[in-house]
């Protein structure tokens, strides 16, 4: 399958909002590698484009990329900088498949265009643990912790598997250790790059003992914010590592 | 995968608290196979050890069988003698995951629940007839009964597929037969011999069903005192084929 980063910035996005700190102000004057909307990914499926996602700025972000079509929109959790671009999908002209947990939906119910949720998308319902089977692959969503009800995703495609944890905490059930086990690519969101103590996601050092821990063979880091090392940095910090890599807005892999 | 019997008895275990009936007389005279411990199941899978179920005297099953590493723990009902022993996993050191259903789960949490546990557990529901995908098997929890929140599983390791009823009456939904058919091994609660008994299939009943669904093998657990001791049980059950009685520290391999 083919996989394209569309935007790898965590909830604030690179250049953040008013922000002027050196990495904020670089990625203002350089652009580039160093500039990163909110996380987005696209899976080039057998017969089926899958978004995971639809962060605020989805619409320039299929623009800029071209995505003209998409089968179906996976949605790890309802945070704003997940979720808060799915109303730009009232204009997309064809059916989607939209699938969430029951939680998120209800979240996204609330809104104020919650009402016209089903004119958007076909809702699929997951449920943790449990496959959803297309003809040539299926997809298993595994429930992570990270304050609202959030799921990581297992992708299988013949032998090829690969697991995306979304926003998650250092801590995984044993289960979903065992979806990552020997999984040929593993994508972890690392917005810092020490997480803080108080904060449910997890850090690039201890991404990369995860990868160690579960024998995945390739590790691509993503959903990056301003405290963390600007990219350059980073891909220099992670090259001492095999297999490990930072994803920049745009890149695509071939799994 | 290797199947593991710590506990085979029912609800009361045998002998039985208090009392003094032929069958708990000679379980407190001549022990050995006699005695049954609360059920409990470890199922060593591929790069994971699932308990199943935890009850009261989980903490000594778990000594006395050297335990020292489990991955989850799959709760079939949210009565004393299946999960009544939860609390001694606060002192677990690591890490574990916590299968059951989600009215399972509210009532575990009204009974059992501490801030202790909740560091230990992760909390992952199942759903009847869903499937639970890990890498190298899977599991499918399917509705034991139609009202109470009873779950049995089947477990598919490759071509091999074990279904536990976990307590079931004989009353089963065609899903669960078709689940269990042809099964390499099925696994029945059988607290008593034969019928009348309402509320649970007895191993008449058990014996007739692994012949319905075409299973390749069937063992019978969870017995109470009012079923015959081991030694008889064994004998009745040595003249149909593929049928084996459990009794605590079992082991199969499968």
């Amino acid at each position: 399958m083919r996989i394209k980063f569309l935007g790898t910035g965590a909830a604030e996005g690179i250049p953040a909002i008013n922000c002027d700190c050196p990495h904020c102000r670089r990625a203002r004057e350089e652009g580039g590698k160093l500039v990163r909307e909110r996380s987005c990914i696209l899976f080039s499926l057998p017969g089926y484009e899958l978004l995971m996602d639809t962060p605020p700025g989805i619409l320039d972000l299929l623009a800029k990329n071209e995505v003209t079509r998409i089968d179906g929109i996976f949605l790890t959790h309802e945070h704003f900088d997940h979720a808060g671009g799915l109303e730009e999908f009232l204009y997309w002209k064809k059916d989607v498949d939209l699938f969430t947990a029951k939680e998120t939906y209800r979240a996204l119910r609330k809104e104020e265009w919650g009402g016209r949720l089903s004119e958007i998308a076909f809702h699929i319902l997951y449920r943790p643990g449990m496959i959803i089977r297309f003809d040539d692959f299926f997809i298993v969503p595994f429930l992570v912790l990270h304050g609202v009800p959030t799921y990581g995703l297992m992708l299988r495609e013949g032998e090829k598997k690969i697991v995306c944890t979304s926003d998650s905490a250092l801590r995984f059930s044993n289960y979903a250790r065992c979806l990552m086990a020997g999984a040929d690519l593993l994508i972890v969101n690392t917005p810092y790059f020490i997480n803080p103590p108080h904060e449910a996601h997890i850090g690039v050092p201890d991404a990369i003992k995860l990868k160690g821990g579960v024998g995945a063979k390739k590790l691509i880091l993503t959903h990056f914010n301003h405290y963390n090392k600007p990219h350059d940095e980073l891909e220099e910090y992670v090259s001492q590592f095999e297999g490990v890599e930072a994803a920049y807005d745009g890149m695509e892999v071939e799994v | 995968m290797r199947i593991k019997f710590l506990g085979t008895g029912a609800a009361e275990g045998i002998p039985a608290i208090n009392c003094t009936c032929p069958h708990c007389r000679r379980a407190r005279k001549e022990d050995g196979r006699l005695v049954r411990e609360r059920s409990s199941i470890l199922f060593s899978l591929p790069g994971y050890e699932l308990l199943v179920d935890t009850p009261p005297d989980i903490r000594r099953l778990i000594n006395k069988y050297n335990i020292t590493h489990l991955d989850g723990i799959f709760i079939t009902r949210s009565s004393y003698e299946h999960v009544g022993g939860i609390k001694e996993f606060e002192f677990w050191r690591g890490e574990l995951d916590f299968l059951a259903d989600e009215r399972l789960f509210e009532a575990i949490k009204r009974e059992h629940w501490t801030e202790r546990l909740q560091r230990v557990m992760f909390y992952i529901p199942y759903y009847a007839g869903a499937i639970l995908h890990f890498s190298a098997f899977s599991i499918i929890p399917f509705a034991a009964r139609s009202l109470t929140p009873i779950y049995g599983l089947s477990i598919k390791e490759g071509d091999t597929r074990v279904v536990y009823t976990s307590d079931t009456v004989s009353r089963l939904t065609n899903y669960a037969r078709r689940l269990m058919f042809g099964c390499d091994l099925l696994i029945v609660n059988t607290p008593t011999f034969e019928p009348p008994k309402a509320d649970h299939i007895t191993v008449v009943e058990a014996i007739q069903l692994k012949k319905e669904v075409e299973a390749k093998r069937l063992i019978l657990t969870y017995i109470n005192h009012r079923n015959k001791p081991h030694d008889e049980l064994e004998e009745y059950v040595s003249q149909f084929e593929g049928v084996k009685v459990a009794y605590d520290g079992m082991e199969v391999e499968i």
